[in-house]
């Protein structure tokens, strides 16, 4: 072999590795498959009491002002006559859509989507307050916080609980539970798991939205015509 | 959302009564007080709260029955705790309380209705009802008394 | 129910009156271009309903814009859409289209004025002259331009509130052609006004220019109308009952029926049909016209605003 194919192939041999290496720290660097997450929640409504400890914890951790709120729990009924009347329960709170309008239509991008997380956020410097993704939510869930005068709702928690490894507080509150908190892309997830085996639904799936908040309905039901 | 509702049930009841501000200080010369059944209970009988109020006539017996052979005999005495099947102890209130009625002042009602003895909530012997009292917070811990499943 | 107020309800008169008044500017703008170019040639400077439309146009997109900020829950924050950009959201294309528009705007404007302009400045601010002589071989471009960016911001006006998945009755793809063409003639009708106030003559032949485009326009107006809520009504479901709830019942519909169709629509029609046939354009005439078109136009995004929030997917 001579001196120059020798030259050529180690000098290739070397720039194969550098290249790699720089794509193995630019991977690690924006968002690498490992440490990628994508969050969901679950909301069992057979389970669901409707007592409003999550409401509660919620308002409490994140301090929510009263008037506004990131959680409610909407009952409806009473189903049924006396003695044996039912109540559904359904959770109302940001779906941290794979596919977020507000994202898409806020104007500056204070609204947007965490890419490690999966999580729908508002960056609270960037938002003006121009009300177009409370208006176009399909879920209605967003808010003005009065302190802040910026877009709000639930993030899970991101910032009081996740960060520091907790659950969030609705999640831990929940007596009975009722609420399964996780990650899709971990296959042994208890999210992941009852997705799979379980009749989840979701809100509004024909609008393209993907959202993230998953629900088991009620199995007991009355058709109000 | 517990609180006002209870408050608002209990003087609307009450609002035809002229008596109802002292009925407390009254409470031990109110006509219940004069039943045959205070000679024993003299300690656990006295009626401090609202059923107490002689206008409203209730008796010892409207809600525990009659003596039949008591104390010495059997009898169907009503005791409210949790020896009793709860849709005994909720027959007496339903009485005068219309279910419908309570379960729009607040939906619990319903779902418990009869399954669950108004005692594991409510209190008429003291002056006052402690659900009348009740805050959201101590409303959503109350729930968790029964309604606690463990993770699986 | 509260016709100014109820569950859902977002946006409220402000933003109907900022997209009133964006819709006025592109028709403004839109219809001073047709009065120099097919009407009046090269003095169309001189003509009063020319100068309304050219003092409309930057007043109404200023004021508009001023109403905007105002109704931000953070106006001293407003700087941040200019800075940061979303090329998927409609309001950011929007901002974009806006300044743009405003740049080829007051271009054209400079040179439909550049003889005055020269002459006033030729003494103390030679470069001005400079500069639009400058200008002046791009006039073709420019007023392509502008033409193009006034009915995209008459456009955008529908596609703001068309980009709301929610509400079905704004998400309607006829929605930005019904505003845009509302905003065409309430830029004619506002022009008209204005200049005949500056004392335009009423039988002029920028009247009559403008009446020959306007009669056709409300015609296309009437029939957008028609298949914006014929097609709500033959999509059923959710679309359906918006449109029933618009114009079947209560406040909005007595609006509808009553202001938009009867006063802004049907009455304007009927005046300028009058006008033509009769040659007859007195002051009073033109301006009652020209006032219950723009009328129509404000009733009409109060309307579709407010109505397009009623009801919720």
């Amino acid at each position: 072999m001579d001196k120059s194919k020798r030259f050529f192939l180690k000098g290739a041999g070397a720039l194969l590795a550098g290249m790699s290496a720089y794509q193995a720290t630019r991977a690690s660097e924006h968002s690498s498959p490992a440490s990628q997450r994508k969050y969901a929640l679950l909301h069992d409504e057979n389970r669901c009491i409707g007592c409003d400890a999550c409401t509660q914890a919620c308002r409490e951790v994140n301090q929510v002002p009263e008037g506004v709120s990131r959680l409610e729990i909407v009952r409806t009924g009473p189903h049924g006559e006396y003695p044996n009347q039912t109540y559904h329960f359904e959770r109302q709170s940001c779906q941290h859509c794979e596919n977020a309008p507000c994202v898409n239509v806020c104007p500056t991008g204070a609204a947007y989507k965490d890419p490690q997380t999966g999580i729908i956020k508002v960056d609270e410097w960037k938002c003006v307050g121009c009300l177009y993704c409370i208006a176009a939510c399909p879920y209605k869930v967003r808010f003005i916080h009065p302190v802040t005068r910026a877009a709000d709702k639930c993030d899970f928690c991101e910032q009081t609980r996740l960060s520091k490894g907790e659950l969030p507080a609705c999640v831990t509150s929940c007596p009975t539970q009722a609420l399964v908190f996780g990650d899709l892309l971990d296959t042994q997830s208890g999210v992941y798991q009852l997705v799979r085996t379980q009749p989840v639904s979701r809100d509004k799936e024909s609008l393209g939205t993907s959202p993230k908040l998953f629900k088991i309905r009620a199995a007991k039901g009355e058709v109000i015509l | 959302m517990s609180r006002l509702p209870l408050l608002v049930a209990l003087v609307s009841l009450l609002s035809w009564l002229p008596v109802q501000a002292k009925e407390s200080s009254s409470a031990a010369m109110s006509e219940i007080h004069k039943s045959p059944c205070m000679k024993c209970h003299k300690r656990n009988g006295t009626m401090q709260g609202i059923h107490g109020n002689s206008d409203l006539t209730v008796s010892c017996v409207d809600c525990h029955g009659e003596k039949q052979g008591h104390p010495r005999k059997a009898s169907d005495l009503v005791v409210f705790n949790a020896a009793t099947p709860a849709e005994t102890q909720v027959k007496p209130c339903i009485e005068c309380h219309d279910p419908q009625a309570l379960g729009t002042l607040e939906w619990t009602h319903n779902v418990h209705s009869n399954k669950v003895s108004c005692s594991q909530c409510h209190q008429l012997h003291p002056t006052e009802d402690p659900m009348v009292s009740v805050t959201q917070a101590d409303r959503a811990a109350m729930c968790q008394q029964c309604h606690q499943s463990k993770q699986d | 129910m509260n016709p100014f107020h109820f569950d859902g309800l977002v946006w409220h008169w402000p933003i109907a009156i900022y997209l009133f008044l964006a819709g006025m500017s592109a028709g403004a703008i839109f219809f001073a271009i047709l009065l120099r170019y097919f009407c009046l040639g090269q003095d169309a400077w001189k003509s009063n309903f020319v100068r309304a439309a050219c003092l409309i146009a930057p007043l109404a997109i200023w004021a508009g814009l001023g109403i905007l900020v105002i109704d931000l829950t953070k106006p001293f924050d407003f700087w941040k859409i200019l800075v940061f950009y979303n090329p998927l959201s409609v309001m950011s294309l929007g901002v974009m289209v806006l300044m743009v528009f405003q740049v080829f705007m007051f271009a054209w404007l400079a040179l439909l004025f550049a003889r005055p302009l020269t002459r006033l400045t030729a003494s103390r601010m030679p470069f001005i002259g400079k500069f639009l002589a400058w200008l002046k071989p791009h006039e073709a471009s420019i007023t392509g331009l502008t033409m193009i960016l006034s009915l995209s911001l008459g456009a955008y006006t529908g596609f703001l509130l068309s980009a709301l998945p929610g509400y079905p009755l704004l998400n309607n793809p006829v929605l930005p052609v019904l505003f845009l063409m509302s905003g065409l003639s309430s830029g004619a009708a506002g022009a008209l006004l204005l200049g005949v106030l500056m004392k335009g003559r009423p039988d002029s032949k920028e009247v009559k220019f403008i009446h020959k485009i306007e009669i056709p326009l409300i015609l296309i107006e009437l029939l957008v109308i028609f298949t914006f809520f014929a097609g709500l009504v033959l999509s059923g479901g959710a679309k359906l009952e918006a449109a029933g709830n618009a114009l079947g019942q209560g406040f909005w519909g007595w609006i509808f029926w009553g202001g938009i169709i009867g006063l802004g629509l049907s009455l304007p029609l009927a005046m300028n049909l009058f006008m033509t046939a009769s040659a007859q354009r007195r002051f009073s005439y033109v301006a009652f016209t020209a006032s219950m078109s723009l009328l129509g136009v404000l009733l009409l995004r109060n309307f579709i605003l407010y109505t397009g929030q009623m009801t919720m997917l």
